[in-house]
This record gives C-alpha cells, sequence and structure tokens, in this order.
C-alpha cells in the first residue's frame, strides 16, 4: 500500500503570534487508512486539516503528498489531490444540488471554460452513488441539513482527489444521518480512498477509523490503532472526565465509550 | 449502494429539467427582443421618420438607392440616434455583468457596481473636469481616470490589511466611495452656480444625451472586451462565491481569479458611466431579474443579465428622449420605473432568491 500523505514535525503559527496552534505533528497515510482525530475543542484540530489542504501555510516541519512539497503546488494540483469538507458550510446564493456538485470539478475544468458533459456525468453518477439524485434539481439552500451533508460529500468525491480531509463531518447530523454517513464513509474507505476525519465522539473511531490521534493543546498525545489508542487514561486526559470504554457482545463486537460521571 | 431509491431517480429523470432546459429558450427570447428593440429604436425620436423611411435610409448604405430623403434624416440616424442606441445596449449590458460579477464575488446579492468606489469616483472625475475644463472629452477621460483610481485606492488599502480579502475590500471601497462623494459635494459647492454647477448636477443625473460615434469607440472597445473576459470565466465565479476557503479548496487561485473579475467589472463601469453620468438601479436589480429567470449559475446568469440590461436600458433611453418635451435624465427615471417592476417581481416570484 502506497503512502498517500506524509506529515514531518509540521507546526503552524498565526502571524504575529508567538504561540504555536499545534507543533511536532507527525504522521503518514495510506491507501484504506482513516484517520480520525480527537480532541477537545479548540486544540488545533480544524487548523491542522487547514494545513493539509495549504489552506493555511504551515510554519515549520513538512507536508509531502504525492512526492511533491504542499507548499510548491499549485492549487489545482493540490485540489486533484486533497479534498476538503468544512466543518460549516454557508451557502449564499441557492445554486441547484448538481451545479454545487460539479463545483467538485474546477480542478479539472480550465479558466475559461464551463463544465464538460464528462464533468456532468461524473456528478450524476456520484449522486446516485450517494442516493441523492433525487434531489438533483433542488436549491441546495432548500434541504434539510443531512441532505447537505451528503451535497457536500458528493461534491468532495466529485473531485476525485486521493485523500479526503473532513472537519467534523457528522457535527449537524442527528443520530440516524450520523451513522449512516459513517458507513458511507466506511465503504469508500475500504476502497482504498483515505481519509483523515476530526470527530468530538471516541464512537466513531470504533465505527470508522483503523487509526486514531490524541490530539491536545496542539500536540498529538498518542497516534495509533484504535483499540490502543482510546483508553479509559487516554480520554480522561483530554476530555477531563471518567469514561468507560465496553466491548459490546459477539454480535456487534465493537466497543464503546460512556462517560460516567 | 442500496436500491432504495433507485425508483424514485427513474422518475426523477422523467421530470421536465426546469433551469437547465429552460435557460436556452429565455435567453434567445431575450436576444430576439434586444434585436427588435434595437430596430423600434430608430423609428423613435422627435424627429419623424418613419419605419420605411428608416428602413430605406439603412439598405441605402449596401445597396444604390436613391435618397428620397432629405439629408437630415441621415445625419440623425446615423449620428444621433445610433450612438445613442448602441451606447444604451452597451451602458445596460456592462452595468448588469459587473453588478451580477460582483454579486458573486462579494457573495451578496445586494452588492452594486458601486461597491469599490467606481461610480462616485467618476462623479468627482466628472465635476472635477467641469470646474477646470468644460471639455466634453476632458470630463469623461476624468471621470473614467477618477473612476479607476478609486478602484486602485481601494484595493491598495485592503490589500495591506491581513484578513479576510473580500471583506476588506468592502470597507475600503465603501469609505472610498465614501470620500469621492463628498469631493464631489466640494466641487458642487465651488462651482460657479450659473453654468458650473446645473452641468455637475445634471452628469450626476444620467443622460445618453449628445454621445457621438467617435466617443463611443473607445468605450465600446474597453466594455466589449471586459464583458467578454467575465463571460469567460463566469462559472468560476460560482465556485469563488463558496467563500475564499472553500474556493481554494475546490483548487481556484483565488488571487488571481478576483483580481481578474475586479479589473473587468471596474473597468466596464467606468467605461459606461464616463459617457451616461450616475446610473443606479441597473447593475443591483438586473441580475435579480437574471435569477427569477435562469436561476443563479453564473454561467446561465451572466448572458442573461447582460442581455436583461440592455433591453432594460434601451426601453428606458427610448422613455426619455421621446415622453416630454425636454430629456429626462436616465438615472431618474431608471429608478422610477424600474422599482415598481421590481417590487412586483419580489411579489410574484420566489424563485432563486432564498
Amino acid at each position: 500500500m502506497g503512502i498517500k500523505l506524509e506529515i514531518n514535525n509540521a507546526s503552524f503559527r498565526y502571524f504575529g503570534s508567538q504561540d504555536d496552534v499545534f507543533n511536532e505533528i507527525s504522521f503518514s497515510l495510506s491507501d484504506g487508512d482513516n484517520l480520525c482525530i480527537l480532541g477537545p475543542n479548540g486544540c488545533g484540530k480544524t487548523t491542522l486539516l487547514k494545513c493539509i489542504a495549504n489552506l493555511l501555510t504551515i510554519t515549520g516541519g513538512e507536508i509531502i503528498v504525492d512526492n511533491h512539497n504542499i507548499g510548491q503546488m499549485k492549487r489545482h494540483e493540490i485540489a486533484k489531490n486533497i479534498g476538503y469538507i468544512p466543518q460549516l458550510h454557508a451557502p449564499t446564493f441557492p445554486y441547484t444540488v448538481l451545479d454545487a456538485v460539479l463545483m467538485g470539478r474546477t480542478a479539472y475544468i480550465g479558466l475559461m471554460s464551463t463544465p464538460s458533459e464528462k464533468d456532468i456525468e461524473i456528478c450524476r453518477e456520484t449522486l446516485r452513488q450517494l442516493n441523492i439524485y433525487h434531489l438533483h434539481e433542488r436549491p441546495y439552500t432548500n434541504i434539510s441539513g443531512g441532505e447537505r451533508q451528503m451535497v457536500m460529500f458528493a461534491r468532495v468525491l466529485a473531485q476525485k482527489s486521493s485523500i479526503l480531509l473532513l472537519d467534523e463531518p457528522t457535527s449537524h447530523l442527528d443520530f440516524g444521518n450520523q451513522n449512516r454517513f459513517l458507513n458511507i464513509l466506511k465503504e469508500i474507505t475500504k476502497n482504498g480512498l483515505p481519509s483523515i476525519m476530526t470527530s468530538h465522539f471516541p464512537d466513531h473511531v470504533f465505527l470508522v477509523a483503523n487509526k486514531v490521534a490524541i490530539m491536545n493543546d496542539g500536540k498529538f498525545l498518542a497516534i495509533g490503532i484504535p483499540d490502543e489508542v482510546v483508553t479509559e487514561e487516554n480520554l480522561y486526559n483530554i476530555y477531563g472526565i471518567k469514561v468507560k470504554v465496553l466491548q459490546l457482545d459477539s454480535d456487534i463486537n465493537r466497543k464503546i465509550c460512556v462517560p460516567i460521571d | 449502494m442500496t436500491t432504495r431509491k433507485d425508483t424514485k431517480c427513474k422518475e426523477d429523470l422523467k421530470k421536465p429539467v426546469s433551469f437547465w432546459k429552460k435557460t436556452p429558450t429565455i435567453t434567445l427570447s431575450l436576444f430576439i427582443s434586444l434585436i427588435i428593440l434595437f430596430v423600434i429604436s430608430f423609428w423613435l425620436g422627435r424627429y419623424g421618420i418613419s419605419p420605411a423611411q428608416v428602413t430605406q435610409i439603412f439598405l441605402s448604405k449596401i445597396f444604390p438607392i436613391t435618397p428620397t430623403w432629405p439629408d437630415i434624416m441621415e445625419t440623425v440616424i446615423f449620428d444621433i440616434r445610433l450612438p445613442r442606441i448602441l451606447a444604451a445596449i452597451l451602458i445596460g449590458a456592462a452595468l448588469a455583468t459587473a453588478g451580477a460579477s460582483f454579486q458573486g464575488l462579494f457573495r451578496n446579492p445586494l452588492v452594486s457596481p458601486q461597491i469599490l468606489g467606481v461610480t462616485s469616483g467618476a462623479g468627482f472625475g466628472a465635476a472635477l473636469a467641469i470646474v477646470i475644463s468644460g471639455n466634453p472629452a476632458v470630463i469623461q477621460i476624468s471621470a473614467f481616470g477618477v473612476a479607476i483610481l478609486a478602484v486602485v485606492i481601494s484595493w491598495l488599502i485592503s490589500s495591506r490589511v491581513r484578513g479576510n480579502p473580500t471583506l476588506t475590500l468592502v470597507l475600503a471601497g465603501m469609505a472610498i466611495g465614501a470620500l469621492f462623494s463628498a469631493l464631489t459635494s466640494l466641487m458642487q459647492y465651488m462651482a460657479d452656480p450659473e453654468d458650473e454647477l446645473p452641468e455637475i448636477v445634471f452628469w450626476l443625473m444620467g443622460s445618453l444625451n449628445s454621445i457621438y460615434m467617435k466617443d463611443l469607440i473607445t468605450v465600446a472597445v474597453i466594455i466589449l472586451v471586459g464583458i467578454t473576459v467575465l463571460m469567460l470565466i463566469r462559472w468560476r465565479i460560482n465556485v469563488l462565491s463558496m467563500g475564499e476557503e472553500e474556493a481554494k479548496a475546490l483548487g481556484v487561485n483565488t488571487t488571481q481569479l478576483r483580481a481578474i473579475i475586479i479589473v473587468c467589472a471596474s473597468l466596464i463601469t467606468a467605461a459606461a458611466v464616463s459617457i451616461s453620468g450616475m446610473i443606479g438601479w441597473v447593475g443591483l436589480v438586473m441580475p435579480h431579474i437574471g435569477r427569477m429567470l435562469v436561476g443563479p449559475c453564473n454561467k446561465k446568469l451572466l448572458p442573461v443579465s447582460a442581455l436583461l440590461g440592455g433591453i432594460y436600458m434601451l426601453i428606458i433611453d427610448n422613455i426619455c428622449r421621446t415622453a416630454l418635451s425636454v430629456e429626462i435624465p436616465i438615472g431618474i427615471l431608471t429608478a422610477i420605473v424600474g422599482v415598481p417592476f421590481f417590487l412586483y417581481l419580489i411579489r410574484k416570484g420566489k424563485q432563486g432568491w432564498v
């Protein structure tokens, strides 16, 4: 399995600030990996994802994508490699769902041209794959929050990047939609597309991730496989509450986390 | 993955595709309307020329027809009506295209081409030239020059501020616009109330009176080039309207794209107002009417807005030059006719608004 993303000793601080938002971050991502980053609010998860998408420029270390240093890549080259869904999308104009998803094809469309039939077909196919094709003519401002998140997901899939960055993809979804979304993500990861997601729910790690990083105060306290990293001790360290990690019985065969105080 | 909704997909495929299918028809009808209006506009005016005579005069330029009409008719048609009609179409199209582009760039449907201080700059440039020189060519050049200067200053200020580039640009533009408006008032205060002051006031109210072919040509070239570039990049404006960060993540060089839009939209607005004077409303409202017709996607919206702008300005200017025995300033009529029509549309159609 090829390494898709390599991060070596990365750090970032805002211009004029004295403190790093995060530092000494190193890890790599291969085909079929789903890395879930857990950590309290303000620990630097979102900033880290933005740096990997080169929306912010790291102030130390390096980020290697497809054997290139990301700082030297052009926007459309980065977009072909890295797809990013922000935590919050603020819609302005009521584009149709299909128009919104077509924007995922930007990196493949020249500055002075418009989406081709092929681009449109890729987007239709992605909408069908996610079972939201029936929405394609609806204004994407006029559908439910869960449906909109699927539209954003369709957009990033239409981008055909080699890595996905998902910033709290489930934060605005109801209980059912969270799990539906994670199942789809799991299937897509299983087909080979590696992804990094952030979450506030340790349970999500056991649902989709094969790698997990525990982040606190701008540093990875631990990174590794879920069984070893999502422990009662680590969860207490980052969230400051006692949590019981339980093993469910054989037909579900998964761990869950239950706060106990 | 699952097949639960597959049957629903098939049903949906049979349904008529609303905006996608409707757009070519709407665009074509607008284009035909513009052509018809263009022809009719030659028949209108204080100097009566019948449609048949207009046709004959035009044909005489191609075929050897012996003139049965006085020379003055030819002068009225080619030297007065033709430049004025072309100017109305170009200015309307320019303002509407610039408005739609700026609305996408600034992610706000309340934005008008004035956002970066272009028209305030033009107003001051014109007022200054009226006081200092009074020569029409100097007034036009000065209006254009100061309009561009206003945008350049807004841009320079915003590029020196850290933070959201779109927001700083809007703030700088508002400040520069306010400054040039104040300077225009200063020029009005200092102007000779006998002749200069009325001229400044008339200029600010806007008029397509006294536009000659030679003035129009440079302006037409700037407007056509600017509109062409905006039309070529129009789909990308959609992506930019998703916001700076998302547009970057989708693969857009936002700094470059923003620069292209600002340069083109400012140039065409400045060129338009330099010959017409202040004309508000068109750049703000035509894109809205366009969105009601074809939806918000700029691929369809920009051409439709341009056509709507041309049609609207031509209608308004025809009213300006024929309704009363004196010429009505066009800046006044664009709003007086446009506002009730616009309010009616807001009430009637919700599509594309939200």
